[in-house]
């Protein structure tokens, strides 16, 4: 066989035709507006819709701005703070939901409660969190009862970015508790059965059976859960809008406010390149961390 | 024969009927071809109702019959930044409603066209009605123009004052003492909530800040345009709205708790009659009805306060034409339209709205309204200051406010809080230039 029937075989012409209206979409949704930003992040905008070119100067700003290190300080507090309460309650709740209940409807009826929260709206969210927040709200008139003082949720810098936090792990961690659920429910029985005849304990059948059988759908949702709560907006804006005392401004506030407030588009563009990479660079770094464990236990 | 006669005859009104049918669609289609499209955008629909905003545009399209407008809605929230994907798109409206506080940020997209030659040149008929007052100026061009105007003042609740037999207060000091009285943590009752969350810092910069600080004698920026507000006048001010936090006469009575209440809280807590009182504009009426239908016709606005001067901020909404627009001319005939004697009268009279047109505002129609009867004192006053274009103020709001949070919190005086933000101002508005 010749090495171009050889490459003929491989790359079929057709295989190419059936998949190019993906990949063009592609490069005008992801690929284009991808190298657009890297671009205009080394440029920066004037009147009549032009951009000049402005070398490394939006990065050294950008280094320089005490907004970005504190942005950048508070989102990663948020977005390791959600993926830690979200996991932790997600996979609570999904064992619980697994094991054997007496009744199979009250499980069902928990299942689609629990799911709730997912359902509504960021700003529905947002809105109904602030009443329950309130400085008068529900929450304060508990607290007040059991201690006598009340707490300033979202005024208090020392609550704040938890408060936020915490609404943003209440409103996601249902889709990450049926994503959890789903695969303890796929995990054979058999392999329990087995463990269970040669005596193993239920910390031990969790340990070596369920963790390492759920550690590829682990890698999935913490990936996930990174990139989206690395970019987290709507919801801790309609909030707090990043107060008191920037001590919930993450940095896509950071981003929006440049780009879409001050129309400082070269600056804003730089701050998403530099989001970007380190979004990028964490999850590579994991994904690298998670194949080197998994060829080790191979 | 005959039903060969009948059959064709049929087929003959059908073709017939068809015909007409298209020449018809075809004659209006062709008709609204012909007619010359212009397009406002506006983000009242919610406020004035649509019935007015369809006023507005059929009594233009009334006087211009070739001429089509179009309203591009979008409520306040989204408004800019829908404003600013139509003008990078390169379709920015012909008339574009806005904001004195987005309005150096969009210039710097060059989408506007200079009003001072339109207006300089206008007839008598418009500029009799015009003050220039309500023109807002940036770099040396005039770049939009109030459609209404206002000033920040207090609001009170008159059935809750009239319970406490007290009389509405007429000075800063007055107030204050109205406050005590009101003052009654046990009943969940303050006199008065602040806007001192972040989310809000350009309700406390616009009304509580700049309001005293004019009263207090002083300036946000001087005749250069820099921010100057770090004065003793300025020190004054927010020394006044932090005594009162630190007295615990605003609600929720903590300074931390106070500090996650913005506008919406503050509407909200009015209108539940949980504080009767509220420094905000003349909308605090319509927000106000629309959640406590009781509230109709209990709120008044206070006699204009006196403090070093009787001054006010004079503040509005206003609209900008676009440099990118096929139909300058049109687009002007609206923009005058809309600040019309006829759009005015209109505007004060049912919409209780301050429209920017000088015979209007003499409407006995104001004088009677609780609500806007010392409006046109407050805004006539010389002390009165206009609200000065600045550029990215929504961050300069969130500059002064999170200093203004550190001198509430203790972390700052209110010297250094008001040096820090002057400085952050400044810098913001050289790099602008």
């Amino acid at each position: 066989m010749s090495l171009l029937t050889e490459y003929k075989d491989r790359f079929e012409l057709r295989g190419f035709l059936f998949i190019a209206p993906a990949i063009i979409f592609l490069l005008f949704v992801v690929i284009y507006p991808l190298f657009k930003v890297f671009e205009y992040s080394f440029q920066e905008y004037s009147p009549h819709h032009s951009f000049v070119f402005a070398g490394l100067k939006q990065y050294q700003t950008l280094f320089s701005d005490e907004l970005f290190w504190i942005s950048m300080k508070n989102t990663f507090i948020f977005t390791i703070g959600t993926i830690i309460l979200d996991l932790g309650l997600s996979w609570g709740i999904a064992l619980l939901l697994n094991v054997k209940w007496p009744n199979l409807k009250v499980r069902n009826f928990f299942r689609g409660a629990l799911l709730l929260p997912f359902l509504f709206s960021a700003p529905a969210s947002a809105l109904l969190w602030g009443i329950l927040y309130q400085p008068l709200g529900f929450l304060n008139y508990i607290i007040e009862q059991l201690s006598g003082s009340t707490i300033s949720f979202l005024g208090d810098t020392r609550y704040a970015l938890f408060s936020v936090l915490w609404v943003g792990v209440w409103k996601n961690f249902p889709l990450i508790m049926i994503l959890i659920l789903g695969g303890l429910q796929s995990i054979p029985k058999s392999i329990y059965e087995a463990a269970r005849i040669d005596g193993a304990s239920r910390v031990q059948r969790f340990w070596h059976i369920t963790l390492p059988q759920m550690r590829s759908l682990m890698m999935t949702i913490i990936v996930i859960d990174f990139a989206t709560t690395f970019i987290h907006f709507d919801l801790v804006w309609t909030m707090t809008k990043g107060g008191p005392l920037r001590s919930t401004y993450l940095i896509s506030f950071f981003l929006y406010q440049r780009g879409m407030q001050a129309f400082k588009f070269g600056y804003a563009s730089a701050i998403g390149v530099i989001t970007m990479l380190i979004i990028s660079i964490c999850v590579a770094t994991y994904i690298f961390i998670y194949s080197k464990r998994v060829e080790a236990r191979a | 024969m005959i039903f060969k006669k009948r059959f064709f005859g049929r087929r003959f009104l059908g073709v017939l009927l068809s015909v007409s049918l298209v020449l018809a669609i075809s004659a209006t289609f062709a008709l609204a071809q012909d007619k010359v499209k212009l397009t406002w955008s506006e983000w009242w629909d919610q406020e004035w109702g649509e019935e007015t905003i369809d006023w507005i545009t059929s009594s233009f399209e009334k006087k211009y019959p070739n001429v089509e407008v179009e309203t591009i809605f979008a409520p306040h929230a989204q408004y800019m930044d829908k404003l600013l994907t139509l003008c990078q798109a390169g379709e920015a409206p012909d008339v574009m409603s806005m904001e004195v506080t987005w309005a150096a940020n969009f210039d710097k997209l060059g989408v506007f066209e200079d009003l001072d030659p339109l207006i300089s040149k206008a007839e008598p008929e418009f500029t009799s009605g015009h003050n220039p007052a309500w023109d807002s100026w940036w770099k040396g061009r005039l770049i939009m123009t109030y459609l209404y105007t206002m000033s920040y003042g207090i609001y009170y609740n008159v059935r809750m004052f009239e319970e406490k037999g007290i009389e509405p207060p007429t000075d800063w000091k007055q107030l204050r003492v109205a406050l005590r009285k009101f003052y009654s943590p046990e009943e969940h009752q303050w006199g008065i909530a602040l806007p001192v969350a972040m989310k809000s810092s350009a309700h406390f910069t616009l009304y509580n800040f700049w309001t005293r600080l004019i009263q207090a004698g002083g300036r946000m920026t001087n005749e250069e345009g820099l921010a100057v507000f770090n004065s003793d006048a300025g020190v004054r001010a927010l020394e006044y709205w932090g005594s009162l936090l630190a007295e615990g006469l605003v609600y929720p009575g903590t300074v931390p708790g106070a500090l996650a209440i913005g506008e919406k809280e503050m509407v909200e807590i009015f209108s539940a009659e949980q504080v009767p009182i509220q420094l905000t504009g003349p909308w605090i009426k319509g927000q106000s009805v629309e959640r406590n239908p009781e509230m109709e016709g209990n709120i008044a606005l206070t006699p204009p306060f006196k403090d070093v001067t009787s001054g006010y901020l004079i503040t509005g909404s206003g609209a900008s034409l676009s440099s990118q627009s096929e139909h300058p001319e049109l687009a002007w005939e609206f923009l005058k339209h809309l600040l019309s004697d006829e759009v005015a009268f209109k505007m004060v009279k049912e919409e209780s709205q301050f429209w920017a047109n000088t015979k209007a505002l003499e409407s006995p129609s104001i004088k009677e309204d609780p609500v806007l009867q010392y409006l046109p004192k407050m805004i006539g006053d010389p002390a009165s200051q206009p609200w000065s274009v600045l550029p990215q103020l929504g961050d300069l709001c969130n500059s002064l406010m999170k200093n203004a949070q550190e001198y509430f919190l203790g972390k700052k005086d209110a010297q250094t809080a008001l040096d820090d933000a002057v400085e952050y101002w400044n810098k913001v508005i050289q790099e602008a230039r």
